[in-house]
């Protein structure tokens, strides 16, 4: 009778906990495709006597219960049972990590889950060991003492919360944090009309009154988009915003109209009697261009003298290096040929004609928008040909400086 | 110019009207000289003495005909010649290297060559006591411009001048040391007599010899480059000392004055002052205290020039010896 006291009241302790537990072995509300499944294999009893058979099916519906109330779908015995039936295994093979890989594989587990116990003494020791079914892997494990009652639950669960860390990654990707994109993002701009795409690839949308709302792409914050701009008449342009804000504005930088034609108005040092005038026609927008221009200047040495009228008539072609149409300063080099044609403001001198050739010029521009600033030293040689005043060699200044030339051009 | 004014409208009553004439081009011209006296506006591609010419002529024709088809060398010199009464006949005179041919361009009021062409000529120019023109060994009158005589008598090669009553011829004599000689013809160029000055350096050398009655006591202007102390140097000389054939030392007996830092070609009197061309490539116009400098002009064309002035100093001459063409122009000093 008393044998029978002293196991009874443990089963029927058990029995009330199991009652509790609503014998609910997965998640309420738990979505079954989301759910981590686990094979749970029924602990072993190495008790030296084996005579605790009961506390077998306590200790494992006491892992199932918990096991399923941490979010696991614990699957029921008979998805596992064939496959160990088939390979002659018994409670305690299943104790062999690669005996229990082969039935949990089979049974299209996750989680593998066995454990064994022994009494002795009033002592329970519980050990329970974890498998990462698709990894074939050991994952984790605990060992735990305590008392056959009671607090037999406690144990369980104190092992299984554990545990819990490692085995909730089974069959799931880590969680990584998603990084704030952007919601929303205006492109500000006052070419109205102008194509906006990602990078030359996306077209992203033109814009309308000043502005173009992108469509939802989730940009990440801090990262750089590259838009490229483009509008009939124009350049082509990039440009990099970097997003900062989930919703944000960006004020696009304006576009710059190709320039078919320009005009320069210009002085040269020596001659500042005078102005030059030269047209460009670009075979190349902002690139490359042909040039004709005529200074005229008067040389006169004193008040009461008789000035002698020059004019530098010359025929150039010309380019920009290094620097495309959007740089604030450009290089240019230009070469060509020309004539001065001079005559006396006394009668009766005659003309003379100087023919040169404009070996190169070289310039620098402040390039803005819609006029340039230019300052430019030039090489000519005159041919000393005909009736002229010069003979050949370099044209230089007085101390041998060769003539510069500063003026603003405005584009067309 | 402009002029402004009021003036009565037959329909709208009294109205202002500014009446800008003819003499606009002139205005323009005007302030535009104003401006170019500032060195940003002078330093041009072109000669600068351009805009002070009044005259020019080309050359190239006669001078081709002198050469005849010939490739020697043709030296040239320009001096200037000035009647009894004060006119002036810029010349120049050409000979071809290796040949007895030299010919005589003188300028005359029309700026228009007189073509003389005579074995004679020579580097000394002078007007003689009769008042004709004497260049070399030929005698020209003044007056035609035309071949009077030519007179062996004359030493053709030196430097000379006349007070009006007696021709004198000086050169160096290449003694040791160095001396003045100078020998004296009478009107007509017979021999009169000879004398000779030290000068009162051992290195100088006598460039050009003006007279100009005006400097009253020290008509005789003696240019002179003194090698030792690489300086131009200009000696005022009374006319009467040379009629009595007798100069003292003429360094330390007469006045004189010394120009550093120019080159010794070319070296210019008048009456303005020194004309001289220093090595920065600038025509200088010096004072009489060999220092101040009076005025400046560009003088480094790129041309081969040759330069000759006035007596007063208010013209230049210029012959451009590659386009040869002689102008003639206002100095503005």
């Amino acid at each position: 009778m008393s044998a029978l006291r002293r196991r009874l009241v443990p089963i029927l302790l058990c029995a009330w906990l199991l009652a509790a537990s609503a014998g609910v072995w997965a998640a309420d509300g738990a979505d079954e495709a989301s759910q981590t499944r686990a094979c749970v294999f029924p602990a072993v009893d190495l008790s030296p006597s084996g005579e605790y058979e009961e506390y077998r099916h306590i200790l494992t519906d006491l892992l199932k219960t918990e096991l399923g109330n941490a979010g696991f779908l614990v699957l029921a015995d008979e998805s596992w049972q064939p496959a160990g039936r088939r390979r002659g295994f018994k409670d305690a093979d299943l104790l062999s990590g690669e005996n229990l890989l082969a039935v949990a594989e089979e049974a299209q587990a996750d989680l593998a889950v066995s454990g064994f116990f022994r009494l002795e003494s009033r002592q329970v020791v519980l050990e329970i060991k974890c498998y990462d079914v698709k990894a074939r892997a050991f994952v984790t494990g605990v060992l735990k003492t305590g008392r056959p009652n009671l607090s037999l639950y406690n144990l369980i669960d104190t092992a299984v919360r554990e545990m819990l860390p490692e085995i909730r990654l089974i069959g799931k990707a880590p969680a990584v944090p998603e990084p704030p994109s952007a919601k929303e993002i205006t492109l500000l701009s006052p070419d109205e009309g102008m194509e906006v795409s990602l990078a030359g690839a996306k077209r992203l949308g033109a814009i309308s009154e000043g502005k173009l709302i992108l469509p939802p792409i989730p940009f990440p914050i801090g990262s750089r988009i590259t838009v490229e701009k483009k509008k009939e008449g124009f350049h082509l342009s990039r440009e990099s915003l970097l997003v900062k804000e989930p919703v944000q504005q960006f004020k696009l930088r304006p576009l710059r109209r190709k320039t078919k034609t320009a005009t320069e108005l210009n002085w040269t040092v020596g001659q500042l009697a005078g102005f030059g005038l030269a047209q460009r026609y670009y075979l190349n927008p902002d690139i490359m261009y042909l040039a004709g221009e005529h200074y005229f200047y008067l040389q006169s040495n004193f008040a009461g003298d008789h000035p002698v009228l020059h004019n530098d008539i010359k025929a150039l072609f010309g380019g920009y290096l290094f620097s495309g149409p959007d740089s604030a300063l450009r290089l240019n080099l230009s070469t060509g040929a020309g004539f001065i044609l001079t005559y006396f403001s006394v009668p009766g001198q005659g003309a003379y004609v100087d023919f040169y050739l404009n070996i190169v010029n070289v310039s620098f521009e402040l390039n803005l928008r819609r006029w340039a600033l230019f300052w430019r030293g030039e090489a000519k040689y005159a041919l000393g040909i005909g009736k002229s005043l010069l003979s050949r060699g370099w044209l230089n200044m007085a101390g041998g400086l060769p003539p510069m030339t500063v003026g603003f051009m405005w584009k067309w | 110019m402009a002029e402004h004014g009021w003036r009565a409208s037959a329909n709208d009553g009294w109205v202002h009207v500014e009446m800008v004439r003819r003499l606009f081009p002139s205005a323009v011209f005007g302030a535009i000289s104003l401006l170019s006296s500032c060195g940003l506006f002078t330093a041009s591609l072109f000669p600068s003495y351009l805009s002070q010419v009044e005259a020019s002529a080309e050359l190239s024709e006669p001078i081709d005909a002198l050469l005849n088809g010939r490739t020697n060398r043709l030296w040239t010199d320009l001096f200037v010649l000035r009647d009894t009464a004060g006119k002036e006949f810029p010349a120049l005179l050409l000979f071809i290297e290796y040949s007895p041919d030299r010919s005589l361009y003188i300028m005359d009021s029309q700026f228009q060559p007189k073509i003389l062409t005579y074995n004679g000529l020579d580097s000394l120019h002078v007007t003689d006591a009769s008042g004709d023109f004497v260049v070399g060994q030929i005698i020209i009158n003044s007056s035609t411009l035309s071949f009077k005589r030519a007179d062996s008598n004359i030493l053709g090669s030196t430097h000379g001048f006349s007070d009006g009553a007696n021709n004198y011829l000086l050169w160096i004599d290449g003694a040791l040391p160095d001396q003045l000689q100078c020998k004296v013809f009478l009107p007509g160029w017979t021999t009169s007599g000879s004398f000779s000055a030290l000068w009162g350096s051992s290195s100088v050398e006598l460039k050009k010899v003006y007279y100009d009655p005006a400097r009253t006591g020290q008509e005789v202007i003696l240019v002179l480059w003194d090698w030792g102390a690489n300086q131009a140097v200009l000696a005022f000389t009374p006319a009467a000392d040379y009629a009595l054939f007798a100069l003292p030392t003429i360094l330390i007996s007469f006045p004189s004055v010394r120009i550093g830092n120019v080159k010794p070609e070319p070296l210019h009197y008048t009456r303005k002052g020194i004309m001289a061309h220093d090595y920065e490539g600038n025509t200088v116009l010096y004072d009489f205290d060999g220092v101040t400098v009076k005025g400046k002009l560009r003088s480094d064309y790129r041309k081969e020039t040759q330069e000759g002035y006035d007596l007063e100093g208010d013209y230049f001459f210029l012959y451009n010896v590659e386009d040869r063409i002689l102008y003639k122009g206002k100095t503005g000093w």
